[in-house]
């Protein structure tokens, strides 16, 4: 069957290329200092001066919103950065190396999965104080058991192929056999569970920072952003707006980019 | 079966467990000393030593990890620093705002989505289908706390007919319901849409089997159909996955609590954090965690109730 580019992938990789490119940007150039007050023009509406409006301290909401995109990147790359690696290389050990190893490992990831980021996140604030640290710490070590199964099952599938046993048998290390030869045959589906975890972990870091146990202040996060936006609801709608849409399109970007790639990669599966 | 049940009742064991020793941890890893954290840097040195004396800080780690483990599965939860009561107790008030705010979301979430999900799966591939597929998808990516921020600014600033936030207690039922109105359609709403999805692609599967057609030929009406004999199989998958949904849930509740100004157990822990509550802090998160433990204990005895053909030696 022929790969196809389906109408998620597409939209899913224009909407996350449109949130990387405001990010991006955000590096270079910026309409507005993000966090320059201005208070001639509190909450105003959006204008030719600010496109979007201005917040309650008459800062630039376009700025910010491109500000929180970089926020946004940052914290979903390591939250699942650190998920990815660990779960993947707990998953690859446990599936190839089986026995007792693979038992205690599943039996405390299994335990582990029952317990929501927000629960990590609120222990990890009480150690070492609510920030972005303490979260991306919270969402990656959450998304560790969905990698881990993902990269045990992948492994296990792979392993009785002829070519893994030919590989064994040419005397490869195991290390070899599963870096070189089982990891990149099961690279596809780890990529796309990480595209996934990345909506995820965006989605759940806005709600941490919304609870203030995420990015804190000065840093311009999109859930922060709403928190502050709710005390003057009752005078602005517009800072309220703005991070929701932003978040929504950065989420249903990578949750259609992960299901369109899971199409695109195994065309069998529908 | 019951081989498969203790297992199940081990691991959530083993997930308390873990809760708890996570907690302990928490007060046992914070920088520097503990009780400067939470006093400050002013206290006096007998209140400083009143504290060290409560959190059980003149004993080494081990001795104390002991002890807070038996503390735990006693249901002793110790007193907080900062309201001078008993954690059990505080967590106990705040749950009469907590369980009926995710009872009646999940409610609500499950009377939405069954039919629409049924609806979804019959019309499959027809524009009603795609219309319910496509907001069950928004429903998803948009935030909980964003909705609410929405709900509060069309129906409580807008139009001035719901109360913004803020909870009055249950002395009057009708008042009770009447603040709790927003919050419980901004949990449900993402809860349905993940249901929703659920059940639709559930019973797409079952509906192409053999014994459909066959239930069909009978003559049976769809209504029967589907719901007798469809349903039951495409409740599987949905069970097993039910169990992370009470966590989500949960979640989605303690945020909630939030955007609405609720006096629920979420509000509770974020005060509790501000504070350096530490008692508190440890508390709520083993309370929360026993929840989804316990709701994850049931999702397993239902699946076994519910699929009488496998045995799970």
């Amino acid at each position: 069957m022929p790969r196809r580019l389906t109408l998620p992938l597409k939209i899913g990789a224009f909407l996350v290329t449109a949130v990387v490119t405001m990010a991006l940007l955000s590096l270079f150039w910026l309409p507005n200092d993000p966090n320059a007050p201005n208070f001639l023009h509190r909450l105003s509406p959006p204008s030719p001066g600010y496109p979007l409006g201005t917040d309650h301290l008459g800062r630039d909401l376009l700025a910010r919103v491109m500000a929180g995109a970089q926020n946004a990147l940052y914290v979903g790359l390591i939250s699942v950065g650190i998920g990815l690696g660990l779960g993947a290389l707990l998953g690859l050990l446990g599936g190839y190396l089986g026995g007792r190893l693979d038992r205690i490992l599943g039996f405390f990831l299994e335990a582990f999965y029952a317990l929501p980021p927000l629960l990590l996140a609120i222990l990890f604030a009480a150690i070492l104080n609510p920030g972005a640290a303490s979260s991306m710490l919270a969402i990656g070590l959450a998304t560790v058991p969905a990698f881990y199964r993902l990269a045990r099952a992948g492994v296990l599938s792979v392993r009785a192929q002829a070519y893994v046993e030919a590989a064994i048998a040419q005397g490869a290390s195991s290390a070899r056999v599963m870096f070189r030869h089982i990891l990149p045959q099961i690279s596809g589906s780890i990529l796309v569970q990480g595209s996934l975890a990345f909506a995820a972990a965006i989605l759940i870091e806005a709600a941490l920072s919304y609870l203030g146990l995420g990015t804190q202040p000065p840093t311009a996060s999109w859930g922060r952003m709403l928190r502050e936006a709710q005390g003057f609801l009752f005078l602005s709608p517009w800072p309220a707006i703005w991070p929701g849409i932003c978040i929504a399109v950065a989420v249903l970007g990578f949750n259609l980019l992960g299901d369109g790639l899971r199409d695109y990669l195994d065309p069998r599966m529908k | 079966m019951w081989g498969y049940l203790l297992g199940r009742l081990l691991q959530a064991l083993f997930t308390l467990w873990l809760a708890a020793t996570l907690a302990f941890l928490a007060l046992l890893l914070v920088p520097g000393d503990p009780v400067q954290t939470i006093l400050g840097l002013e206290a006096s040195p007998e209140a400083e030593n009143a504290l060290r004396e409560q959190l059980g800080l003149n004993q080494t780690p081990p001795v104390r990890y002991i002890h807070w483990l038996v503390q735990v599965a006693q249901g002793n939860l110790g007193n907080s620093i900062r309201y001078e009561q008993p954690v059990t107790e505080l967590i106990g008030a705040r749950l009469s705002v907590t369980l009926p705010l995710a009872f009646l979301s999940l409610l609500l979430a499950t009377a939405v989505a069954l039919p629409l999900g049924v609806l979804a799966a019959k019309q499959a591939g027809r524009t009603l289908d795609l219309l319910l597929t496509g907001l069950a998808l928004l429903g998803l990516v948009l935030p909980s706390f964003w909705v609410g921020l929405l709900l509060i600014y069309l129906f409580a600033v807008h139009l001035g007919l719901l109360p913004s936030g803020g909870f009055p207690g249950w002395s009057s039922l009708k008042v009770a319901l009447f603040h709790l109105l927003l919050p419980v359609v901004t949990v449900a709403l993402g809860r349905a849409a993940l249901l929703t999805r659920m059940i639709r692609g559930s019973l797409l599967e079952v509906l192409a089997q053999d014994y459909i057609r066959t239930a069909r030929a009978k003559g049976l009406s769809e209504r029967w159909v589907v719901y007798k004999h469809a349903m039951r199989n495409a409740a599987l998958p949905i069970v097993t996955v039910l169990g992370l949904e009470f966590a989500q849930l949960l979640t989605a509740t303690v945020v909630v609590e939030t955007v609405f100004g609720l006096p629920g157990l979420g509000t509770l822990v974020l005060t509790a954090l501000e504070a350096r509550d530490y008692p508190l802090i440890q508390g709520i998160v083993l309370v929360l965690a026993a929840f989804i433990v316990a709701l994850n204990l049931v999702t397993d005895f239902l699946y076994v109730l519910l699929d009488p053909r496998v045995s799970y030696a």
